[in-house]
């Protein structure tokens, strides 16, 4: 395949690596907590999420943790698409998060609507309810996209004050 | 028995990946089919079989500076791959590059002429 | 573990569903209906595939006014109570059931008169339809008169159950949706005395995408990404059973094999989904080595899919009316290569679970669901196996398909139907799926693709696959290549109202994370 476009594969540089855990040192004391939500997916991001966890991927080695309370979470990641249901359920559970916080949208449900877009129950894409920090694409995602939509979530406040 | 459980544990090796380190050398050691990317320029734009296969619209022919264009927007993208199958001219491809997320909307949202992403 | 006898390929039986099967169909007046379907399902001489409306009347007024209700979101809603809302269309009860015996699928339409606003209530003698009748008459507005228990059941947003224990010393702990963990959303209310969980009530529906009524109008071919989308894991299995429902209802039927790789990744399904319910389980009695090592095994399976699909979940694997585009001759060898290594991994860590003390204890009396249970709501699945019940689709409607590959339905050995049994029957099922896989393979390759021909113009049918979770069901209306009607009956459809007893059947809190493990249920599979 050629690999002079989208989707070419290079490798990151160091000083980006570097430059990512000082910053996220910087914004959330060492260790990134995440609470994820379903609101309304077939499952199958859910076990994407939960393999993150699992001995290939690990995410404990780079300073992320699942956290059981909205109260205790940094990045709220969320599945599915969103339904009339669990609308005000997304909304208060972001309410309960402490500041600073981030949104990553997870899936093609969440950041569209996908296949259901068209569904009476289906309330819109994520971003048009929440700030979203970090959009990740895939039906299901695979884990290491979800691992650089979280990359991605912190170095998208870079600059900002967050102290 | 808790000793069993040890040396179960500690036999059975690291598998670890390094990612986000190293990613050029983790990435490929599988195939997936994540979304796919346009990675060559589409010929013949009254053909619009990719548009009409999309069954979420995330592809269609839009007006680009007075120019037809194919848009693709991997946010509806479900991977079904009927784009890649079917298009004639092999415009569309499974990259490589599995880990695809961006920090913007609109950077999910490639047209035929400009498609930078950079991971 | 178990080995079973393997017959030489050369001896494969045909491999078409319902081959051999009558199919009939017989229109009764709605009472006469449903006094016969609860009279054989009573028994125990027929099973239910199906139950709900059949098409051709306007089902589903309310998602109608929904839609209408989206477009203009802020107006002041008027949501009558359903029962008020029964408008005098004529409908017709439609039951799918299976006579083993007879080897016979019938198809039961029962007509309610015009302007009758209710029917006579199936669940009040057969109580696995208890859900779905209180969503009939959420959805229509008709009553199923003579229904035990009937509230609301698919607007959580709009009503939450009601505790059932009081007096002193009760508590009523709410849970969820939102709930520890990565895990699905759904709501539980949990009547407590002290620990003890006195009564349990499941609330679902939070994920309800309405899925049935998106697909109508659509072609086939759409809806079956639709299919694909219903529960995530169990993606192959609601696929099959749609693609099933489909080829019946065109017409254009399936070949030996195509079926055979769909066998085949039914069984690839049901390897990591009982690999992922082995790791939640060491999760919950807090075994960690084998969590870890179990996730392990699940990611390589994973992986394994994707090397011979392109898709970790197996979607696009399955396509109607044709073999999968995939390149056996790669993915056969690299399945025969990979799958032992993970084998042997998973049966050292089951191996040392069971003969681990604190993991069996934990388990053994926990989360019981009694016989009667078992039978009277008609469960599927490992759930219904670990009581004793010889319930499983891969060896009665379908038992041409598997016949050759020497399967046999696995029940357990100590059918107790508590937690253990159910982890058992898995571990059982582990070796016998693994065994259907390792036998198909070399059989694979030849691509096939039947012609569709001239469709018919309009047909229904009926599809039925074995997920990991027990009986998936597939009801399918179709006219000019259209769907018309579309009903789907996900195993958990089956399972979740015995879920709540089997967890208050003396169970303490703690209890609780093993017995949602052990059930394993899917909240997509349900909400739809």
């Amino acid at each position: 395949m050629t690999a002079d476009r989208v989707g070419a594969l290079a490798d990151w540089d160091d000083l980006d690596e570097r430059g990512m855990s000082k910053r996220l040192a910087g914004y959330f004391g060492h260790s990134l907590h995440i609470r994820h939500i379903d609101v309304g997916s077939c499952n199958a991001c859910e076990s994407e999420v939960l393999a993150l966890s699992n001995p290939y991927y690990n995410l404990h080695r780079l300073g992320l943790f699942f956290t059981h309370s909205p109260r205790h979470a940094d990045v709220l990641l969320v599945t599915g698409a969103l339904t009339a249901a669990m609308a005000p359920v997304l909304r208060e559970t972001y309410d309960a998060m402490p500041r600073p916080r981030l949104v990553v949208a997870v899936g093609v449900c969440a950041l569209h609507g996908g296949v259901f877009a068209n569904s009476s129950r289906f309330m819109g894409p994520v971003d048009s309810v929440l700030p979203v920090d970090a959009y990740i694409p895939g039906c299901p995602p695979n884990p290491y996209a979800l691992l650089n939509g979280l990359r991605q979530a912190i170095l998208s406040r870079e600059g900002v004050k967050l102290k | 028995m808790w000793a069993k459980w040890l040396l179960a544990g500690l036999a059975s090796g690291r598998v670890t990946t390094t990612y986000p380190r190293h990613r050029e050398r983790e990435l490929p050691k599988y195939r997936v089919h994540s979304v796919p990317v346009m990675n060559r320029p589409c010929s013949d734009f009254g053909c619009a079989e990719c548009a009409e296969a999309c069954p979420t619209d995330a592809i269609t022919i839009v007006q680009e500076r007075g120019r037809d264009a194919v848009r693709l927007d991997v946010a509806a993208c479900i991977a079904c791959g009927r784009c890649v199958d079917r298009c004639p001219d092999g415009v569309f491809a499974w990259p490589e590059a599995i880990d695809r997320a961006e920090a913007s909307r609109e950077r999910l949202i490639s047209t035929e002429e400009a498609t930078t992403h950079d991971g | 573990m178990e080995t079973v006898d393997w017959v030489a390929p050369a001896r494969l039986a045909p491999t078409l569903p319902w081959q051999g099967w009558r199919m009939d169909a017989r229109r009764d007046g709605v009472e006469d209906m449903v006094a016969d379907v609860a009279q054989g399902l009573v028994s125990g001489r027929t099973e239910l595939l199906y139950y709900g409306f059949a098409p051709g009347d306007d089902l589903d007024d309310r998602a109608d006014r929904e839609a209408a209700g989206k477009r203009d979101r802020g107006a002041t809603g008027d949501r009558d109570a359903p029962a008020e809302r029964g408008d005098g269309r004529s409908r017709e009860l439609l039951a799918v059931t299976c006579d083993h015996s007879q080897r016979e699928v019938l198809w039961r339409f029962g007509r309610c008169e015009a302007g009758q606003s209710g029917f006579p209530s199936l669940a009040a003698h057969f109580k696995g339809v208890l859900w779905t009748e209180r969503e009939m008459w959420e959805k229509t507005g008709c009553t199923p008169v003579g229904h035990p228990d009937l509230r609301p059941i698919m607007h959580p947003e709009e009503c939450l159950p009601d505790p059932v224990a009081r007096g002193a010393g009760t508590f009523h702990l709410p849970l969820g949706p939102v709930r520890a963990d990565v895990s699905e959303s759904g709501f539980f209310l949990f009547d407590t005395l002290g620990e003890q969980i006195m009564h349990m009530q499941p609330q679902l529906f939070y994920k309800h995408r309405d899925i049935e009524s998106l697909a109508r109008g659509m072609s086939p071919e759409d809806a079956l990404l639709l299919a694909e989308r219903i529960s995530g894991t169990s993606t192959v299995a609601h696929a099959t059973a749609f693609c099933r429902a489909a080829e019946q209802a065109l017409g254009c039927g399936s070949s030996r094999e195509i079926e055979m790789e769909r066998v085949l990744f039914g069984e690839m399904e049901r390897l990591y989904n009982h690999v992922h319910d082995f790791s939640q389980l060491a999760s919950a009695t807090g075994m960690t080595v084998a969590q870890a090592q179990l996730a392990r095994a699940k990611e390589e399976l994973l992986r394994l899919n994707a090397q011979v699909t392109g898709s970790r979940y197996l979607r696009g694997a399955v396509a109607l009316g044709r073999s999968a585009s995939v390149d056996w001759a790669a993915g056969a060898a690299r399945l025969a290569a990979e799958l032992p290594a993970i084998d042997r991994r998973v049966r050292h860590f089951l191996e040392l679970l069971q003969n681990t003390p604190t993991f069996v204890d934990r388990l053994r009396p926990t989360g019981i669901v009694e016989e009667e249970w078992a039978k009277g709501y008609g469960t599927v699945g490992p759930v219904a196996r670990a009581c004793g019940l010889a319930v499983d689709v891969r060896s009665d409607c379908l038992s041409h398909l598997y016949e050759s590959t020497g399967h046999a339905c696995m029940t357990a050995e100590d059918a107790f139907g508590d937690a253990l049994s159910r982890f058992r029957v898995r571990v059982r099922e582990w070796g016998v799926s693994l065994d259907i896989v390792t036998k198909l393979l070399p059989l694979l390759g030849a691509s096939s693709s039947v012609d569709a021909g001239s469709p018919h113009a309009a047909g229904r049918g009926i599809g039925v696959a074995e997920s990991p979770r027990g009986r998936v069901g597939h009801v399918l209306f179709c006219d000019g290549g259209k769907v018309v009607s579309w009903g789907i009956r996900a195993a958990s459809a089956w399972n979740w109202p015995v879920f709540g007893l089997a967890t208050a059947n003396g169970n303490i809190q703690t209890d609780f994370p093993i017995i949602d493990a052990s059930f394993a249920l899917s909240y997509a599979g349900l909400d739809r």
